[in-house]
This record gives C-alpha cells, structure tokens and sequence, in this order.
C-alpha cells in the first residue's frame, strides 16, 4: 500500500473546500492531504509558521512542509528561497490554481505541471516582492 | 574631523557637491574624500581617477561541523533572519543569501566548535591617493549584494585610518542604517535637496533622521530655479539652515560631462564661487 501526503497551500482556513493561494510563503494554511492507492485518505490542516514571519518566510514555510513529510506541494507560485528548500528536501512543486478539491483531482490526474522557475529572475529576494 | 554631504532623495547633486569640496578644501587641508554610496559610487568617475589598491569586504557566514553538531535547533529557532533550515531528520543548513552575519548562531550553540567562522564576499573597497592632500576611498557592493552596511562601515573604517586633517563622506540616497553608517560623528551634515515634491519629501526624512542623531542640518537646494515646491516650511520646521542656492547651469553640465569638478572647469564662473563660499564655512568649523 502507497502512501504519499500532499500539502497544498491554502488562502484561507484550509480544506478541500478552500482555494489554493496564488503565494507559498505567505499563505496562512496548509492543507495536508494524506493519499492512499489513489484516494484521499486523510486530510488535515495545518498553520503555516512562515505567514507571521517579518523575512524568509519561504524559508520556514518550506521547513515546515518538509517536516510534515510531504513530498507534494501545490500552490500558485513559489518564491526563490521556498524553491531551494524545498528542492533540498526533495519535494515535488506543482502549481495550481482554484479550489483545492479540483487541484487535489488534477494531481490524482497527473495534469498538474512545476512552477515556471526563476520567477523575477533573483534568488534570495524573499518578502514576496517576486510576484 | 568628518562633514558628511546626504541628501534623502537620489540625482540631487550630492556627488557633484562632494566632489567640489573635496577639490577646494583639499588645496589647504588633507582631506579624504569617502565615497560611501557604495551601490553606484562614481566619485571616481567626476574626478577622472582610477579605483586602486582594492580590498575585499567579508562577511561572516556560518560553517557547520556536523560531527559537533547534536541537531538541538537553537541556532535556527534564533536566526533572526530566518537564514537556517533544519528537517527532521537532518543537520542545520544556511541559505546564505539571508544571512545577515550576525553570529547569534554560533553564540547561541552550546557544543564547542560546532559552529565555524567562514564568511562570504559582499563589497570591495578602494584607496586612490589623487595628491598628497587628496585620497578618494571608494567602498564598492558587490553586484546583487542586498546588505549595504558592512561595506559602508568597511569603507569608513579604511578611510578613518588615514590621517587627515578632514574626512567628507558622500552617502547613499535614502535614510537607511548604510546612510547613518556613514553620518555618525560627523561635525557637520550638508543635506542636498531640489526644489520638488520629491525632493521636499526626502529632505524631510533626512531632516528626520538628523534630528534622531542630534546633529545639526545645513542644507543646500541645488538646481533652485528648476521647480516650485517650498522647502523653506520643512527647513524651519527641523531648525535647519539654509546655506546656499545653486542655480541650474551650463557649466555643471559641461564639467560632468569632460569629468572636470566645476570649481576646476570654470574657477570664476558663478556655481564655482558659490561651492568656495560653501568651502569657507567649512574652514569656519575645521
């Protein structure tokens, strides 16, 4: 039996109900869905630390993601330092948009495609300014 | 003894007006001029000299010994900049572009030796001895370098070292710390400003933070007959002192374009006599 958990970050109080946030660093949920043989299982939410935090919120939202044991994650985009993290630990980005339950569909589908990278073209820049 | 010519606002004439007193002053006294706008510094560049005996600017950067290293997290829970990651099941690891090099790690790491000294490249400064009387030090960011501070103290530090009889720094725009690096201890502090809503508003930052260091403000408006708006309220209203208008002119355009300071381009001329009167109340405080 295959598990696998998926975080996808959540605009607003999380749940398959809630949309997926356009930001990973700055979201202020996780939505953590645990996936079985190809079916939801589970599905959990959890605050992200990096909404709170005054810089590299990427950072500590990518910590948190990696130490949920998610190898999934979905939202809109990703800034640069989410995107090394969460590269370092081994986790899979996908960009969604919409309401979580159809980017939770989409995956089991595998249509969901990786982020365009290097988005405003510098690393380190964080503070969300490169949207 | 340090004069420091800011000015709040960008494009304002503080480079020009630095340059020019640096020139006339140096004729009497030994004066280092300190380029500390170190994201774009081109005193160099109006005083037709090179950037000579270059020198590195680091910044501490942590080194992890995981063999020392018991995974306990204190270094990352208290990194102010949110510059370390820890997973799990893993050892703490820096993102160093975040890193600001304040060492709090190492400090807060109770295993010996587990946290070591490595550093990273930020900034470069420069000393170019233009006469006996006339040494520009240049601080210079490394490109794509967010953290202006230490070069700007790295600079000061260098220019600080030489014995002269004056120090004129030549700031940053803005009011940042890399701006106050440079201002702290100066006797005194020339803001240049224009007359426009732009240039009123960022006077009026700089003004701000002068009073916050409690030192004195004498302004000078250059470019005076280019725009309308009133800095006179917001002068009064830090106790500042204006000590001089600069009309727009042919000359500064001239000199800036063939790389010759005005007062050297055309000494009679009327911007010229004005930088020397500027010049001798300066020589009032030295």
């Amino acid at each position: 039996m295959s598990s696998i958990k998926v975080c996808v970050a959540s605009s607003g109080a999380g749940g398959l109900e809630d949309s997926v946030s356009m930001q990973f660093g700055r979201c202020p949920m996780f939505t953590v869905i645990t996936i079985e043989n190809g079916s939801v299982v589970d599905v959990r939410t959890v605050p992200n630390p990096g909404s709170s935090a005054s810089g590299g919120a990427g950072i500590q939202a990518a910590q948190a993601v990696v130490n949920e044991g998610c190898s999934v994650v979905i939202a809109g985009a990703f800034g640069p330092n989410a995107e090394q993290v969460l590269r370092a630990g081994g986790v899979e980005m996908l960009s969604a948009q919409g309401s979580i339950e159809n980017a939770v569909k989409s995956y089991l589908e595998g249509s969901l495609s990786p982020p365009v990278s290097g988005r405003g073209g510098r690393k380190g820049r964080g503070f969300g300014r490169h949207m | 003894m340090k004069i420091t010519v800011t000015g709040g606002k960008g494009g304002t004439g503080k480079s020009t007006i630095a340059t020019n007193l640096a020139v006339l002053l140096s004729a009497k006294y030994r004066t280092v001029l300190v380029d500390a706008d170190v994201e774009c510094p081109n005193d160099y560049i109006l005083l037709s000299t090179k950037l000579e005996n270059e020198e590195n600017v680091y910044l501490f950067k942590p080194k992890f010994d995981y063999e020392k290293c018991t995974r306990c997290g204190l270094c990352v829970e208290n990194c102010g900049e949110n510059a370390l990651v820890m997973f799990k099941n893993g050892y703490p690891f820096l993102m160093p572009t975040l890193c600001s090099g304040c060492r709090t790690c190492q400090l807060v790491c109770p295993e010996e030796d587990a946290i070591l000294d490595d550093r990273r490249l930020v900034g470069k400064t420069y000393h170019t001895r233009i006469s006996d009387n006339l040494h520009l030090v240049t601080g210079m960011l490394r490109e794509g370098e967010e953290r202006s501070y230490p070069t700007v103290l790295a600079a000061r530090r260098r220019a600080m070292s030489i014995d002269a009889d004056l120090h004129l720094f030549d700031t940053m725009p803005g009011t940042g710390n890399h701006v106050a690096a440079a201002i702290e201890d100066s006797k005194v502090v020339i803001a240049v400003t224009e007359p426009t809503r732009l240039g009123v508003h960022d006077l009026e930052m700089i003004l701000k933070l002068l009073k916050k260091l409690k030192l004195h403000a004498w302004v000078i408006v250059n470019r005076y007959d280019m725009g309308s708006a009133d800095y006179r309220e917001i002068v009064k209203k830090y106790s500042a002192e204006i000590i001089a208008e600069i009309p727009m002119s042919e000359d500064v355009m001239k000199s800036y374009v063939s790389g010759v300071p005005v007062v050297k381009y055309n000494p009679n001329g009327e911007v010229a006599s004005i930088l020397k009167d500027i010049a001798s109340r300066i020589e009032e405080v030295l």
